[in-house]
């Protein structure tokens, strides 16, 4: 779902050794290279930045902006976009040892790594460089001329969509603060506390228990969801409220909408979803399961928030769930489903996180 | 903690807003272009301008939002998503408002563009930091489209009314949540928890957003986003607070110890706020900002401290605070000018050997006596009880 971005990703931020240790990169970055021997590349080049970070993240491990260089032998390198100041900090944040400034300009940089891993010529994958604005784009596309560039964005995704144990940890990690930070807006909320108050609630809990990122949506004063932008006392029954929080780089999301005779129609439609999911059925049909099991009225304002996306080290990630969608359910994917349910009446709201399992889809977890 | 601060009077944003368009229209005019298309993107960080946000008051959630603003006549407003559209309607109230999907973005504007008459004339774009997606769409869509992002920034960099007012309540909320953090850090806290609590706290007296460092150390290296540190007796718990009030951030820098400072720290910190505050009287109209940063290292330089004056032992002498402009910044490559009404932070935050990183830094208004800062107290080194 989309939600409001914040201006910094300034929760708990740190490495989590215990959870992702060192090897969990070196044996990602050995499945990447064997990829990379398919498809006939020297090298790799992915970037990322502090907002759209998944590719980057999957291979750098920790929030460290830049670009990333990657050969088919030796350490790889990143240059990052953040200033020299917070260097020795994105340091502690990677298992990568090669972490210098750069800049937004990082053409030559990139070049110049190549050539030092003797890579002067060839077939180089890119990944990522859709983040870049226009200048850094063409800076690097200038410098990488003599190179033969494959977009290679399509298999690492690809290969992330394989989830691996630790990350299906990390995932279960948000999954639990993300509880807790439903249930302590709940509490609240049931409390005699207003909307946003909840609201409130549920990021201070999420934060406590080690968010990295945290997100929310709620009917703070009208009847459709939206962002936290100012305090108030008012409260509107019942409270539905959507929560993210990230964790490691890992999202769990879930929504909250007190039981109501109006909340059956969402929670119908999200479990209409869940019963069809299964390995080698379309998003669009899951999508179009849950439509089926909503009234006319509520079907415009479930399709306007979208009924669910692929969820992991991104929030709003593949496949997405609508009626449009060819992208067939494979096993192991995990996937956000959440039906806003607006329409005449009480709008509801319910959700569920679950894997695609061989027998059909189960809650993750 | 809710609405312990009162409530800004939102018929002076409309009145505030309208003004800007105004300006904007005259500046058209007289620069002979037809109109103007403000982008922003729905990164709302405080280190990039956003010329829409600027001009529609809003901050949008989807990744795209363009206001249309011919020379004559009345703007037009395309928002990403559709079911944000209410919470657009209620905060922009302009009634050429259309809100689509963010895939629909581009399709929407060409479209207003046609039917405002702004696709053949001399048109500007002010884009602030756009998607390649869309920067490489205005050249397509527009005939030679020619930069605008000065032509918003020279208005918004003298802040107005409304900005005032939001600038005046993050100063407070700010201040508020450095006391909070104050009297909440102990020995034993993870940062990231103080951090929780602060937030929460923030929250509660209505900052939407905070782009916030905290972060403590025997002798910190500079501040960082907040770890799962233990806070412990004798740290020196650094704090760059930044809330936002309707899009406006406001910053303050400070720095405590935790238990005793020593002299050591005493005179460090006493080092850097006699330069921030030398700076402060030298920040007047007509000054360039390059000599303010000259004013404010001299005292360090003079202390034997002058390779510590440049990065990475610090990052700049202050900056912008956006959304509406990124204009002045405090560097000593700078070739901007001080305005009266100019609003910015200014921070002689830096490493220094014997102590670690200091902060002290305060968000100012440029008058004819200089830099006068928006909070109601100039940081000092706090003590925390050990």
């Amino acid at each position: 779902m989309l939600s409001m971005e914040p201006s910094i990703k300034r929760g708990l931020t740190f490495w989590d050794r215990a959870l992702l240790p060192w090897d969990e990169f070196h044996e990602r970055i050995g499945t990447i290279r064997t990829a990379m021997r398919a498809a006939g590349l020297e090298a790799l080049v992915v970037s990322g930045n502090m907002y759209e970070d998944a590719a980057l993240l999957y291979l750098v491990g920790g929030n460290v902006d830049g670009t990333m260089v990657l050969t088919l032998e030796g350490e790889p390198s990143i240059f990052t976009v953040s200033g020299s100041r917070e260097s020795f900090f994105l340091r502690e944040l990677t298992w990568m040892q090669d972490v210098s400034y750069r800049g937004a300009l990082v053409g030559e940089a990139v070049r110049k790594a190549l050539h030092e891993r003797g890579v002067t010529g060839g077939r180089v994958g890119t990944a990522g460089l859709q983040v870049l604005a226009a200048r850094p784009y063409h800076d690097l596309i200038e410098a990488l001329a003599r190179y033969e560039l494959h977009d290679f964005n399509a298999k690492l995704a690809d290969i992330r969509r394989r989830m691996r144990p630790r990350e299906r940890t990390a995932m279960a990690r948000a999954r639990s603060i993300t509880a807790k930070a439903v249930a302590a807006a709940e509490r609240v909320f049931a409390e005699g506390a207003s909307n946003a108050a909840a609201v409130i609630e549920a990021e201070r809990v999420a934060r406590l228990e080690g968010a990295w990122d945290y997100r929310a949506l709620a009917n703070i004063g009208a009847d459709e969801l939206r962002p936290l932008e100012q305090p108030s006392d008012e409260r509107r029954e019942p409270l539905l409220l959507w929560v993210a929080t990230r964790y490691q780089g890992y999202w769990a999301d879930q929504a909250a909408g007190l039981s109501s005779a109006e909340g059956d129609n969402s929670r119908k439609a999200v479990a209409a979803m869940t019963a069809v999911a299964q390995p080698g059925v379309t998003a669009g049909a899951v999508a179009e399961a849950g439509l089926d099991a909503l009234p006319e009225e509520a079907r415009r304002c479930a399709l306007a928030y979208g009924l669910g996306r692929g969820i992991g080290i991104e929030l709003n990630g593949w496949p997405v769930i609508a009626h449009s969608s060819d992208d067939v359910l494979t096993e192991g994917t995990l996937l956000s489903f959440h039906v806003f349910a607006g329409g005449p009446g009480r709008p509801s709201l319910a959700s569920a996180l679950v894997e695609v399992r061989a027998g059909g889809a189960v809650p993750f977890g | 903690m809710v609405d312990q601060l009162p409530p800004l009077p939102l018929a002076l944003k409309a009145e505030c807003l309208d003004r800007r368009r105004r300006a904007v229209q005259e500046t058209l005019r007289a620069k002979g272009l037809d109109g103007l298309v403000a982008y922003g993107n729905g990164r709302h960080s405080f280190l990039a301008s956003n010329p829409a946000w600027y001009l529609a008051g809003f901050r949008q959630l989807g990744p795209h939002m363009a206001v249309l603003l011919p020379a004559e006549g009345d703007p037009a407003v395309i928002v990403a998503p559709t079911w944000d559209a209410g919470r657009a309607q209620e905060q922009i109230g302009l009634p050429d408002l259309v809100a689509v999907e963010p895939a629909d973005f581009l399709p929407a504007v060409q479209a207003a563009l046609d039917r405002l008459g702004m696709r053949r004339g001399r048109i500007a774009v002010a884009g602030g930091v756009q998607p390649r997606l869309i920067s490489e769409a205005w050249p397509v869509m527009l005939r030679n489209p020619e930069l605008g992002d000065k032509l918003v920034s020279d208005l918004s960099r003298i802040r107005d009314e409304w900005s005032l007012a939001c600038v005046r309540k993050g100063a407070a909320i700010a201040e508020a949540g450095y006391r909070f953090i104050l009297e909440t850090a102990r020995p034993g806290m993870p940062e990231y928890v103080l951090a929780a609590e602060s937030e929460a706290y923030m929250r509660g007296l209505g900052a939407e957003d905070n782009f916030q460092l905290l972060s403590a150390s025997q002798h910190n290296r500079a501040a960082h986003r907040t770890s799962e540190r233990l806070l412990a007796a004798g740290d020196v718990l650094l704090g760059e607070i930044t809330p936002s009030v309707d899009g406006e951030y406001v910053q303050i820098c400070r720095t405590a110890v935790i238990g005793d400072p020593t002299q050591t720290q005493l005179a460090a910190f006493d080092l850097l706020d006699g330069a921030l505050r030398s700076a402060m009287a030298a920040a007047k109209p007509g000054v360039a900002a390059r000599d303010i940063v000259e004013v404010m290292n001299a005292p360090i330089v003079a202390a034997g401290y002058e390779p510590y004056t440049k990065p990475p032992y610090m990052r700049t002498r202050g900056h912008s605070m956006a959304l509406g402009s990124m204009d002045p910044e405090i560097a000593i490559d700078s070739d901007e000018v001080l305005l009266k009404g100019m609003v910015f932070v200014l921070h002689p935050n830096q490493y220094l050997p014997e102590t670690g990183y200091i902060m002290c830094g305060e968000p100012v208004i440029i008058t004819d006596d200089g830099a006068v800062p928006l909070t109601s107290r100039m940081g000092r080194l706090e003590t925390i009880p050990a």
